[in-house]
């Protein structure tokens, strides 16, 4: 942004300056469909046709005095020359004045309705980015990581905000300042604008030069800076793992022959990307020199007059920079293109939808049952194969099987972020999918491994539930699921921050909040993960006692890790590769010695006491 | 902002390169002399040429200035080239002295900084002092070169003109300075906003099949909504200081032309000033005070390098922590532990991890750790490779405190596995091979035997070859830990330290690998788990509790005497179900 402020800066100044600014020249991506891309990036931009009509306007105006005012000074010059006229100087001086003024007030204008347009039309982005992700289906989550995905767009999203704020009125500008240089330098002395215009094509074969020969060493350093950042990032992450193997001399010796190559690669990027500053220093002066040249001969012969050959100095600036900065505008507006695009790609992935006349889900008596499903993750080798499974009202319903073997894929179908492939799901006898998605979802009740807090107060956390429940509803439903106690001794207790960034609260005790909000929201049914790792034995007693309450009266389906879950079902599913092994409660499948005894003694060991008392 | 402190500190690696690193800011005065020469040569163009009605002096003056110019283009190139060949070295040599700290570094000074903020330092940091480098031998030369020699020659010129001239110029470096500032804050401030906004974003798309259960869309978006606009709010009021700095700054720039013509003017009619030199104070005004503006713009930059030199700084001036003893001794290879009396409490911590712990590792045994989360365990088993040092009491191996034995050699007698380990781009043999680069083949093949990896291996794509990707994303989890295990035992320790280290295993898997390990009979081995199913079997099993020894014995004399134990055996083994019904 600040190279654009100085830029722009520049290009308003009204007199030669030799050697003037210098741009950092890096090589940029580019958009595959720029037109469409452009036109679509144009829409957050169009309801603002005023805004745009004003900023037109500004631009229109601070160009052509950008242009007039070279003009005057070399009038001023040549009246100060031809001799003693007051007023004429006077007259001139206040014209003078009076274009600068009015130039960098309508330059003022249009730089500001430059910011408030890119910096809405990016908000807008932003928001519709974030609300096409909230709606997504799933799947289009698999392939990605969430922090990749997320700093992407961020970057992205800069790209646009960046582009747009410095492209849209400057390359206007730009190109109404190159234009109208070219036709006042004709106006004045046609003989004089072709020696200035006999500069332009070196200027470009030079830069273009440079440019490629930076792009290609540019890449390679890419290349070595890739590897070492990926190097360094890797064995700081490990360094521990280095440090127990005692691995230190061998790994530096790797990382320096890494440091060396880009070492090199870094000397010799710079030193030909640096060489575009002379380079087009260079052009500046030998245009300055040449029209000093060629000027200074023809006023000798008198076809031009000082003056002119003064105000020409300044065009010669004037009708480089802008050559300068489109080049430069033109890369910004790439990789802001190139940005939008891939955020319009995620724009235009469809998102989940109900089909036409989904039902609500109002009075759900809590059947369930899988007939005959089938699933494969997209891209995935099928994990659910021909499962068959049921669950009457109020029945508890516990699946059971190693990591692996299709457990949470059933949660993830029957909460619907998937659909199965072949079989249906049926509630109370209906297609799950003729169900509404969000209305089903309200009267299901997920609790997870790890519970999830969001950012705000346990009371929000407690009423996501519910929202429209009152405070009394909510400590309620705390108390029943044992959080009470622990909530009033937080800090501000129920107005305590959790989430991010909010009180440290332990495993347990987020699990006991979850439980309060997933009371609250009284749902019909209930999937259940249960919690694999040992949280402190007291608080695991609680939890237990709440999910119990939690649990009357509604049909649960528990992916169940421990044994006294298990003996507690109404029905155990013993999963395995993905197909439904075995079925029936703790006793029978104990006294069946299949698959169930089996993960028992293997996951608890103390099966044989077990098998002992059912003897 | 401790300007320059950071600076200083990296003066020393500019020290190797300090002949260039003068050379280069020579060269960029040429360049910018031969700028500067561009208007005083028009000004005796027009005056001894155009106005003397002299071709012969025109034609010489102009080329004059185009030798001038390409005698610019040799410095600019040189300049150029020299400060590459500093600031990319300066670079490379602050990331090698920060890496090799780095690897020094003991845990809790790497979580002190933290891994994040490691990598930033040493990759973006690096890059901004190598882009700032560069600029103080050329762009941060070049601005104020530019300006200060405009003034310079002005004041040459005319006095008066000069005078005008500075003061213009001090006026512009004011505006500057300021603007600069207050720039630079509200672009933090921006920084911040965005911050919050991703945390937003990332909060709802990590948990977000949460949000879909429990149909918090709209919820997330209002909160989205919220930040956005903070960030957008805090970005204009960023870009607001951008869009009046510089029409502020033409202000000046154009005011001070206007005067230098108003007030010119008069002297040229009454002789006191030639036309040539009125055009070149013109010409000068606006060098300098365009360079003035250059520089500034640059100042922003060269402000977030300064703080990411002292950033590098902070590293520099932090000695690794763990020194050796100058007389230490080797380790000797009898796995004999005794823990004595340990407390160990974390940095800011206002608890203790351990406290008073007292425990024997007897070398050949298999000796379990038990616990809950947070009961000391981890804590326990870093202690053993001296990842931590105690806060008091001690460790010793073999008779020797832990503190007189070189530590790399106290390593290479054991080896550790943790719940989530570390492995490394490359292929499955080099991950396994990592601790002894030089193994035959035949021991990788055994100790991926016993670790359970043998079959999955042979089963990948590539076999051995197999590349694992970056911290092994290729395999599985429980693949993951398998090749770590292997690793372990491929370095054929005396002590095996297993912290939770088969989490991810399926209980048939975890079983079988134990089963192997038992018959492993030169070999001490600790696990710690917090699944009473892996533990007990094993030889002994020491219990803990917020950071207490609770009990020690076999699976049989805790049940009859720990009470945790006999808790923890119940709530993971089924008896809490007597205690739910009853209710």
């Amino acid at each position: 942004m600040n190279d654009s402020a100085a830029s722009r800066a520049a290009h308003t100044f009204a007199l030669p300056s030799p050697g003037g600014p210098r741009q950092h020249h890096t090589p940029t991506v580019r958009a595959g469909n720029p037109r469409q891309t452009a036109s679509r990036l144009l829409s957050y931009l169009g309801h603002r046709r005023s805004a745009f009509a004003w900023m037109a306007l500004a631009t229109a105006l601070s160009s052509a005095m950008s242009l007039f005012a070279p003009y005057l000074l070399g009038r001023a010059i040549d009246a100060t020359i031809r001799g003693h006229d007051v007023h004429r100087l006077v007259a001139l001086l206040a014209y003078l004045a009076g274009a600068y003024l009015a130039g960098l007030t309508a330059g003022f204008i249009q730089s500001l309705i430059a910011a408030h347009l890119s910096q809405d039309a990016t908000r807008a982005m932003r928001r519709d980015l974030f609300a096409r992700l909230l709606v997504l289906p799933m799947r289009f989550f698999d392939a990605k990581n969430v922090g990749e995905l997320m700093s992407r767009s961020t970057n992205d999203l800069a790209n646009v905000s960046n582009g747009l704020n410095q492209t849209l009125a400057q390359l206007m500008a730009s190109a109404a300042t190159l234009i109208g240089c070219m036709v006042i330098m004709f106006w004045q002395s046609w003989r004089m604008a072709l020696v200035a215009l006999a500069v332009v094509p070196v200027t470009a074969g030079a830069a273009r030069a440079v440019a490629r020969l930076t792009r290609r060493h540019f890449q390679s350093l890419q290349r070595e800076l890739g590897q070492v950042n990926g190097f360094i990032e890797e064995m700081i992450t490990g360094v521990e793992t280095i440090q127990l193997f005692h691995q230190e001399a061998r790994i530096l010796d790797a990382f320096h022959a890494r440091n060396e190559r880009l070492r090199r690669a870094g000397v010799r990027a710079q030193a030909v990307s640096g060489s575009m500053g002379p380079t087009m220093n260079l052009m500046r002066n030998l245009s300055y020199a040449l029209i000093a040249l060629a000027g200074g001969l023809l006023a000798l012969h008198g076809l031009v007059s000082v003056g002119t050959m003064v105000s020409f100095l300044n065009y010669a600036g004037q009708f480089s920079q802008p050559l300068n900065q489109i080049a430069n505008q033109y890369n910004l507006l790439q990789s802001a293109l190139a940005g939008a695009e891939r955020v319009f790609e995620i724009l235009d992935e469809p998102g989940e939808a109900d089909p036409p006349g989904a039902v609500s889900a109002d009075e759900v008596k809590g059947h369930l049952e899988f007939r005959d499903v089938s699933f494969a993750y997209p891209g995935g080798p099928r994990v659910l194969h021909h499962v068959n499974l049921q669950a009457r009202p109020g029945e508890k319903i516990a699946i059971v099987g190693h990591t692996g073997s299709g457990k949470t894929t059933l949660m993830h179908l029957l909460a619907r972020f998937y659909d199965p492939d072949e079989g249906v799901i049926l509630l109370d006898g209906l297609d799950l999918r003729a169900v509404a998605k969000s209305a089903w979802r309200r009267k299901l009740g997920l609790v997870l491994q790890e519970a999830q807090l969001f950012s705000g107060t346990v009371r929000d956390n407690i009423r996501i539930g519910r929202p429209e429940a009152t405070d009394d509803e909510v400590e309620q439903a705390a108390v029943q699921a044992n959080a009470d106690a622990l909530i009033r001794r937080l800090p501000q207790g129920y107005d305590t921050q959790v989430g991010p960034g909010g009180a440290g609260l332990s495993q347990g005790e987020s699990q006991l909040i979850a439980i309060a909000r997933t009371l609250l929201a009284n749902p019909s049914v209930l999937v259940l993960d249960e919690a694999t790792s040992n949280v402190d034995t007291r608080t695991e007693m609680r939890v237990q006692e709440a999910l119990a309450r939690l649990m009357h009266g509604r049909t649960s389906i528990i992916i169940a890790h421990r044994l006294s879950t298990v003996r507690r079902a109404d029905r155990i599913y013993v999963m395995a590769g993905g197909r439904i092994v075995e079925e029936g409660t703790h006793e029978e499948l104990i006294r069946r010695r299949g698959a169930y005894f089996e993960l028992c003694r293997l996951q608890w060991g103390a099966v044989d006491q077990e098998a002992q008392r059912l003897r | 902002m401790t300007v320059g402190r950071g600076l200083r500190a990296l003066a020393a690696f500019v020290r190797p390169y300090r002949w260039l690193a003068l050379l280069s800011p020579a060269m960029m005065g040429v360049e910018i002399a031969m700028d500067l020469s561009q208007p005083a040569l028009v000004s005796r163009l027009i005056n001894r040429g155009i106005l003397a009605g002299d071709a012969r002096t025109a034609l010489e003056t102009g080329l004059w200035m185009i030798g001038a110019a390409v005698a610019g283009l040799v410095a600019g190139v040189l300049c150029n080239v020299l400060a590459s060949r500093v600031s990319q070295n300066v670079g490379a040599d602050i990331r090698s002295a920060l890496f090799q700290r780095t690897l020094r570094w003991s845990r809790e000074q790497i979580q002190t900084f933290t891994t994040g903020s490691l990598i930033t330092r040493l990759t973006e940091d690096v890059t901004q002092v190598q882009t700032l480098m560069q600029q103080l031998q050329q762009g941060l030369v070049r601005g104020p070169g530019l300006a200060l020699g405009s003034m310079a020659l002005a004041v040459c010129l005319d006095g008066r003109i000069g005078l005008l001239l500075v003061a213009a110029a001090v006026l512009v470096s004011a505006v500057l300075a300021w603007t600069t500032h207050l720039s630079y804050q509200r672009f933090m401030c921006a920084q911040r906003a965005l911050d919050a906004m991703n945390q937003t974003t990332q909060e709802h798309l990590v948990a977000l099949r949460v949000v879909r259960a429990l149909s918090l869309e709209d919820r997330a978006l209002a909160r989205f909504d919220m930040a956005n606009r903070d960030y957008a709010d805090a970005s204009l009021k960023a870009l607001y200081i951008l869009v009046t700095n510089t029409p502020l700054l033409n202000l000046v720039l154009d005011a001070a032309i206007v005067a230098l013509l108003g007030w010119g003017a008069p002297r040229v009619w009454r002789g006191s000033l030639s036309p040539g030199h009125l055009v070149a104070a013109i010409n000068y005004a606006t060098q300098a005070l365009s360079s003035l503006l250059m520089s500034a713009s640059m100042m922003v930059s060269a402000a977030q390098a300064m703080a990411s030199a002292d950033r590098i700084q902070a590293l520099l001036s932090t000695e690794p922590a763990m020194r050796e003893e100058a007389n230490a001794k080797r380790a000797s290879d009898w796995p004999h532990v005794l823990v004595d009396r340990v407390d160990y409490v974390y940095p800011r911590a206002s608890h203790p991890a351990l406290e008073g712990v007292c425990l024997e590792i007897r070398p050949g045994e298999t000796l379990g750790i038990a616990g809950t989360t947070g009961s000391g365990k981890s804590t326990l088993l870093a202690l053993l490779p001296r990842l931590v040092d105690p806060s008091a009491g001690r460790l010793v191996w073999d008779g020797e405190d832990l503190r007189a034995l070189e530590p790399g050699s106290l390593r290479q007698r054991m080896a550790c596995v943790t719940q989530q380990p570390t492995l490394f781009r490359g292929t499955v043999r080099d991950n396994i091979a990592f601790g002894r680069p030089d193994a035959p083949h035949a021991d990788l093949v055994e100790a991926a035997r016993i670790a359970q990896a043998l079959e999955f291996i042979e089963r990948l794509p590539g076999g051995w070859e197999a590349e694992v990707g970056q911290r092994g994303a290729t395999l599985s989890g429980g693949q993951r830990q398998r090749v770590a295990i292997a690793r372990a035992l491929a370095s054929k320790p005396r002590l095996l330290v297993l912290d939770d280290a088969t989490s991810a295993l399926d209980t048939a898997t975890e079983a079988a690998f134990l089963r192997e390990l038992r018959h492993l009979r030169d070999m001490t081995v600790v696990v710690a788990s917090s699944r009473l199913s892996t533990l007990w079997n094993c030889d002994r099993i020491a219990v803990f509790d917020k950071g207490r020894l609770a009990g020690v014995g076999t699976h049989q004399e805790l049940l009859a005497s720990c009470e945790l134990y006999r808790e923890i055996w119940d709530s993971q083994m089924g008896a809490a179900w007597e205690v739910m019904s009853s209710e």
